[in-house]
């Protein structure tokens, strides 16, 4: 984002572009209004004016449709203004309210606010959004490491915000089957209104919300010349970026409030107006916004075809099918232009060995013993002396049976979360960053889409084919990413972005697919959230297989990735075949990954604060770390569903949803030190 | 599972059901209802069950005699979907019943653990099939394992009749063949749920001498998710909708003039139902349905 005068002065381009944009808008709005109702030109302006309450189509078009469309322009004009905003405040292309985590923040407190009725009493939804909102961002910002922090590594940490809030979102949805139809609903974005009120009140929120941003960007400019520049020109940073950043929150709480969640629109707008040249924000932002008007415009007017056949489409479907190629295309573009961005600050500590390791080997087999035994006595009831020793006589056959079922998941538990600490560390030697792992680097949503197809295109099939489709799903998505970002010429975090681009793709997808399940959605929404429930013989036999098979492999590709941390450079020169072992670290380790999720569903997290904590506990090679990663995996795992299935039993917390909750502290305290 | 690990399993647990003998558990039905219905099919033939999933939901339904259920000391299994299965095994059942599209996954453990019967409840996918001969023939099939078909009999003749009585106070109130259309306000949404004449609430509406009007794709459970622009064209029809709590769509749109203007509520045909009405359950939910659609047509 660097500052051309010289282009932005000259007047035609400009003159042309809001032409252009002025007419696209002008097309689309009548286009979106009309979509579907038998109605002129006439009606339309009657129907906006006075509606004459003996015609249908203008008294439809005076207060559902029009509202609607009104409510397209305005999601549009927030998330591209909330987008700039962002871009600017962070200097980073990428940072949007979707990536940021602050919409799925924003989502998670509107959905609180929906299901606790005291939480509703205190907070409207507006300013539920807002805080959740904001929440959100701080945390990403937070973690990230703020405004140091390379787009890589700020889009990641905005992935892992946003997975966490998913999980607790899923979670509030568990407790109410009927209003988690609902949810699901919702949870891709939908236009539809009932009345004019909501959306008038977003457009008094937003108003002022647009001039203060307009009054910022001269500042915003200064800010575009970097930190010091700006310092020394007088400018005080801090609050600027702090305005920048609470207005984007507002603006994205607005939209949250309208419709929803609705992804993209906030990173496609001003990307596409600064690929068109424009730098400055005078400029930028009210383009931006034609350009995300049309675009919620042009979104909404799909899911209107599509509503006349079958079902409701969520506006976030066709907003990612356009969003997702251009993140993949602002990712290239990224690695190709400034290599420095793209950094993730992976540090060559991985080397500094100290300590001797046989101790924290020994305080893990502690560990790992410790969590068995409770994992095998904790359950809904606690097995206390007394139950033992008649187990042990043989005299209560019930007991042995719940003990029995409960060994089942525990063991599955722990060779999951060892498969998944596994394919966390072998992803991290590819993308050479610590936030790599199977669910930021969309393995997980690849399976779960595939999954998800399975389940609701084939329904009279069994597991058997869910699971493959699984597995298929995991690996096949990572093989599409290593095809477009395995190159010698990209940085290997340009794969962590084109990765980032598929997740929200499937993520979308699958959405789909469940509304289109509907009232099925429920049992998917259980199989999404990742569950270790109803473990049995086979499903330990199959993960104990892939730790067999999958461990030993690792332990050859990890001293590929060791030499790879040198960078690719010397580690050809070493004699190592670069692209061969990239290759099969990321494929072995969406294997790993793709495997739990055929068994389990998506789990996520564990990939990711396994071999962090390891690292944090004892630095060393890839290599060194991969048994303590292993070891902790299998805790945390254990530990998770230990937890889900004891804390409000009978009823059961799907262990997804747990190791979400275990790992936002995680986050909060181990990735800020990374 | 594999037939060995199974037998293995059934071993250790000693709950080894006797093959074929269905009528071993009939002496001493002990009951555990992983889905409403099946909860509802045991109290028509005289079973109170030992243990029902999401029970305080169950409980919060107008059908269900509370204090009965209560003095019974019927236990909670967990959620409808992932029923706890410790909790089973402590209510030591001599029956499991479940449904397959939530229970298939499980149904190797709970068949272990006592005889288990899944049904395929609302036949999800299916479209045209009638889901009252459906329930009917669940309560028949029930009845006949438990050597209870007496009662399961007089229950349905006990529904005919209630249900005649009720058709017969419509149709003096000249409702008769009138076009109806049963819908949901879900929360949090702007959305309605319009369902088919095949639903169970549309056949329970057909008994009753109305005719359901809404002809759409059902989405599996016999309902169809709609925008609310889709009411307009609805037309001259009685709309019955259930609307439980504050943030539904109905209150967002009762708000809007639109709504005064759509014929049926300017014909005065819309009728709202503030009970948890359950359109899903066996005979004791049905009935309570059918009483209450005519509760709110005759006010």
């Amino acid at each position: 984002m660097r500052v051309s005068d010289a282009r932005d002065t000259r007047t035609s381009p400009h003159l042309l572009l809001t032409t252009a944009l002025v007419a696209a808008v002008l097309v689309l709005m009548p286009l979106h209004a009309l979509h579907g109702i038998e109605a002129g030109w006439l009606d339309l302006i009657n129907a906006l004016a006075a509606p004459s309450p003996d015609n249908p189509a203008q008294m439809l078009l005076h207060h559902l449709r029009l509202p609607r469309t009104l409510s397209a322009v305005l999601v549009g004009a927030c998330l591209a203004t909330a987008g700039t905003l962002f871009q600017a405040a962070t200097r980073n292309p990428l940072a949007s309210p979707g990536i940021l985590g602050v919409t799925a923040g924003a989502q998670l407190f509107v959905a609180a606010a929906a299901v606790i009725p005291t939480l509703a009493a205190l907070l409207p939804t507006w300013l539920a959004a807002l805080a959740g909102g904001l929440a959100a961002g701080t945390l990403t910002w937070f973690v990230s490491g703020g405004s140091s922090a390379g787009a890589v590594r700020i889009a990641l940490s905005g992935m892992a915000v946003s997975l966490m809030a998913g999980a607790g979102a899923s979670a509030l949805a568990l407790f109410d089957e009927t209003a988690g139809a609902g949810f699901y609903l919702w949870g891709g974005g939908s236009l539809a209104q009932s009345g004019w009120s909501t959306p008038l009140g977003v457009l008094a929120g937003f108003a002022p919300a647009l001039a203060v941003g307009l009054l910022l960007s001269r500042s915003l400019d200064i800010m575009a010349l970097g930190d010091d520049a700006a310092r020394a020109l007088g400018q005080n940073l801090l609050l600027v970026r702090a305005g920048a950043l609470v207005l984007g929150a507002w603006a994205s709480a607005l939209a949250v409030t309208l419709a929803g969640p609705i992804v993209f629109v906030g990173l496609v707008a001003p990307n596409l107006i600064r690929l068109l040249g424009l730098s400055r924000h005078a400029f930028v932002l009210p383009f931006a916004v034609l350009a995300g008007i049309g675009l919620t415009l042009a979104a909404d007017l799909t899911v209107l075809g599509f509503s006349g056949g079958l079902f409701e489409l969520p506006v976030s479907v066709p907003m990612a099918i356009i969003g997702a190629p251009l993140l993949i295309f602002l990712a290239r573009r990224l690695a190709y232009a400034d290599p420095g961005s793209m950094r993730g600050g992976a540090k060559s500590r991985f080397f500094s060995v100290r300590a001797p390791r046989r101790r924290l080997s020994v305080w893990l087999l502690v560990a790992l013993v410790l969590v068995f035994q409770t994992g095998v006595l904790a359950g809904n009831n606690w097995v206390g002396l007394a139950g033992i020793s008649a187990l042990l006589e043989g005299a209560n056959e019930s007991l042995a049976h719940i003990v029995q079922l409960r060994g089942l998941r525990v063991v599955g538990s722990g060779l999951a979360g060892a498969l998944l600490a596994l394919s966390g560390l072998l992803l991290q030697g590819v993308v050479r960053n610590p936030l790599a792992s199977p669910d930021l680097l969309g393995v997980t949503q690849g399976a779960g889409l595939f999954a998800v197809a399975a389940l609701i295109l084939l329904p009279g099939a069994g597991l058997l084919t869910v699971q493959l489709g699984a597995l298929a799903g995991g690996v096949c998505t990572v093989l599409v990413i290593a095809l477009l970002s395995l190159h010698r010429h990209l940085e290997p975090s340009a794969l962590a972005l084109t990765a980032l681009g598929f997740a929200a793709l499937a993520a979308s997808l699958s959405a789909m697919l469940v509304i289109g399940a509907g009232f099925r959605a429920s049992g998917i929404a259980t199989w999404l959230a990742g569950s270790t429930y109803g473990t049995d013989v086979d499903d330990v036999l199959l993960l104990g297989a892939g730790v067999i098979l999958l461990v030993p492999l690792a332990a050859l590709l990890l001293r590929d990735a060791d030499i790879l941390s040198f960078g690719r450079m010397k580690a050809a020169t070493l004699g190592l075949s670069v692209h061969r072992s990239e290759l099969m670290l990321l494929l072995v380790g969406a294997l790993s990954a793709s495997l739990v999720a055929a068994v389990f569903g998506p789990v996520s997290f564990i990939g990711l604060m396994a071999p962090h904590a390891a690292r944090l506990l004892q630095p060393g090679s890839f290599r060194q770390l991969m048994l303590p990663s292993l070891g902790i995996g299998a805790v945390i795992m254990m530990l998770a569903d230990l937890l889900g299935r004891s804390l409000l039993a009978p009823v059961e917390i799907p262990v997804g949803i747990m190791t979400a909750i275990l790992g936002a502290p995680f986050i909060l305290i181990a990735l800020r030190r990374v | 599972m594999t037939a060995l690990t199974r037998r293995r399993l059934l071993a250790v647990a000693g709950a080894l059901p006797l093959a074929g003998a269905t009528d071993s558990w009939a002496a001493d039905p002990r009951i555990v209802a992983l889905e409403w219905r099946y909860a509802d099919h045991a109290r028509s033939l005289g079973i109170l069950p030992v243990g029902v999933a999401d029970l305080a939901q169950y409980l919060r339904q107008a059908s269900v005699d509370t204090a009965t259920l209560r003095a019974a000391g019927t236990l909670d299994m967990g959620r409808r979907q992932e029923p706890s299965i410790e909790a089973v095994i402590d209510a030591r059942p001599s029956l499991i019943l479940g449904v397959d599209f939530r229970h298939r996954r499980i149904g190797p453990q709970l068949a272990a653990i006592a005889e288990t019967i899944l049904f395929d409840y609302t036949q999800t996918g299916r479209k045209d099939a009638d889901q009252l001969a459906l329930m009917l023939a669940e309560l028949d099939e029930l009845a006949g394992r438990a050597g209870r078909k007496t009662q399961a009999v007089a229950a349905v003749e006990a529904f005919d009749l209630e249900l005649g009585r009720l058709a017969g106070a419509l149709a003096s109130r000249g409702l008769a063949g009138d076009p109806i259309v049963f819908a949901q306000f879900p929360r949090g949404v702007n959305a309605v749920r319009l369902f088919t004449a095949a639903s169970l609430p549309g056949r329970l509406l057909s008994r009753l001498g109305l005719k359901p009007a809404w002809d759409g794709p059902s989405e599996g459970f016999g309902f169809t998710t709609v925008g609310p622009e889709r009411l307009l064209a609805l037309g001259d029809v009685h709309f019955l909708g259930v609307a439980v709590g504050d943030d539904n769509s109905y209150a967002r749109l009762a708000e809007n003039p639109l709504w005064r203007a759509l014929p049926f509520v300017r014909a005065g045909k819309f009728h709202v139902l503030a009970d948890v009405v359950w359109p899903f359950g066996g005979l004791p939910a049905a009935l309570s349905f059918s009483g209450s659609v005519v509760e709110a047509l005759a006010r």
